[in-house]
């Protein structure tokens, strides 16, 4: 009896012992807001053999909010977009994707065929890093970039302004440097099929950090 | 000559103490003068009210009468209720930002703003051209009609292109066939 108590007591000591997976990186709130603006075009036979062709544009509006209803349509949610973001999550060096996020759930990727995150092509910075002998580099730099990403399948072009700034990450007693970023772009493209032209705005609040373990559990990497 | 004396000094006595009547009647009457005829040249035209002046309908203070800026936390608290409002995705949270839209602080006007962008609730329409008329700064009420009018736009969801986007997603879920 004593033995199976002694037992016991040494296994859930172990158990409490063993810490859970840390995941060190960032998460921003990105905001997309744009119009898509389609083509439609009514041919009309007139006297003669002739033909007239009439064209009209019809507009609408694409958020954020349409991206994660798409990916509740498509099943890929829990039934409701209520709580749930559009968010960039990344890792300590500030690489990573587009995500569906929701407190308590485990993060979603989203689709590339409905939104891809900008990929910086070129860039003009300002500002500083440092770099000490030993420890982890300190940015703080602003640039004008150019990148391209896709909406809705098609190809786009953005021009705007990236922050990049040096912050950590404390999980328990260990602080993790990570690279915070946001960004805010005007972008332009066009839609994968049909003529259609694409505008609008991407932004990305400041990121935050985060421990990326309860929206990416085990191995899964932003 | 002296059979007039008595009768002038009933006349004196009588003059003065008509004086001395409306010497003493004088303070009681300006107690109980009204405004003075507005064609009056000699006064200026009264104020409706005695205590200071008074605006009808608040306003937003100008850029000099900026309220204190908003500590870190009092700032992060606001942003956060914003946030709530938006991950709603419910004409509710059109309420919660109606608010902050006109807020003495411009960030988080700013704020409310973009949000009731991406709350997407047509509900917000009115709510966005209302404020515009109550801002002081021209371009923020151009941006609060603005992102109205985007407001008005059909929804892309609503689309058949949403719908085929749907599709495929779905299609690329399926399991294939054993």
């Amino acid at each position: 009896m004593k033995f199976a108590i002694l037992s016991f007591a040494l296994g859930s000591g172990a158990a409490f012992a063993q810490t859970p997976a840390v995941k060190p990186g960032t998460i921003a709130t990105v905001s997309l807001s744009a119009t898509i603006a389609t083509e439609s075009v009514v041919t009309q036979n007139l006297s003669g053999g002739a033909k007239r062709k009439t064209y009209t544009t019809g507009t609408v509006r694409l958020l954020s909010r349409d991206i994660l209803e798409a990916m509740r349509t498509a099943s890929l949610l829990d039934g409701n977009i209520k709580g749930w973001t559009l968010s960039r999550l990344a890792n300590t060096s500030d690489v990573g994707n587009l995500y569906a996020t929701k407190a308590g759930k485990t993060a979603v990727a989203v689709p590339a065929t409905l939104l891809t995150q900008p990929v910086v092509q070129s860039y003009a910075s300002t500002g500083t890093v440092i770099t000490p002998a030993t420890g982890a580099e300190t940015v703080k730099l602003k640039r004008q970039a150019y990148a391209t990403l896709t909406v809705r399948g098609g190809a786009s072009n953005a021009a705007g302004n990236q922050k990049l700034v040096g912050g950590g990450v404390k999980i328990g007693s260990q602080v993790t440097p990570v690279l915070l970023r946001s960004e805010s772009y005007s972008l332009i493209g066009k839609a994968a099929t049909g003529n259609s032209v694409i505008g609008g705005t991407y932004t990305t609040s400041q990121s935050s950090p985060i421990n990326l373990t309860p929206l990416l559990p085990g191995a899964t990497a932003p | 000559m002296i059979a007039t004396l008595p009768r002038m000094k009933a006349h004196l006595f009588s003059a003065a103490g008509v004086l001395l009547i409306a010497l003493a009647l004088m303070p009681w009457s300006k107690s109980r003068q009204g405004p003075p005829e507005p064609s009056d040249p000699a006064r200026p035209a009264p104020s409706k009210s005695s205590g200071p002046a008074r605006r009808e309908t608040p306003s937003l203070p100008s850029a000099q009468e900026a309220m204190a800026p908003l500590e870190p936390t009092e700032l992060a608290g606001i942003l956060q209720r914003i946030e709530d409002a938006v991950t709603s995705y419910d004409p509710a949270g059109v309420k919660v930002l109606k608010d902050l839209l006109l807020d003495s602080h411009v960030e988080v006007r700013t704020a409310a703003r973009e949000a009731m962008v991406q709350l997407g609730e047509t509900d917000g329409i009115p709510v966005l051209r209302q404020a515009a008329t109550r801002m002081q700064d021209p371009a923020e009420a151009r941006a609060c009609r603005e992102a109205a009018d985007f407001l008005e736009l059909p929804s892309w969801s609503d689309t058949q292109d949403a719908r085929e986007a749907t599709a495929e997603l779905r299609g690329e879920n399926e399991p294939p066939p054993p």
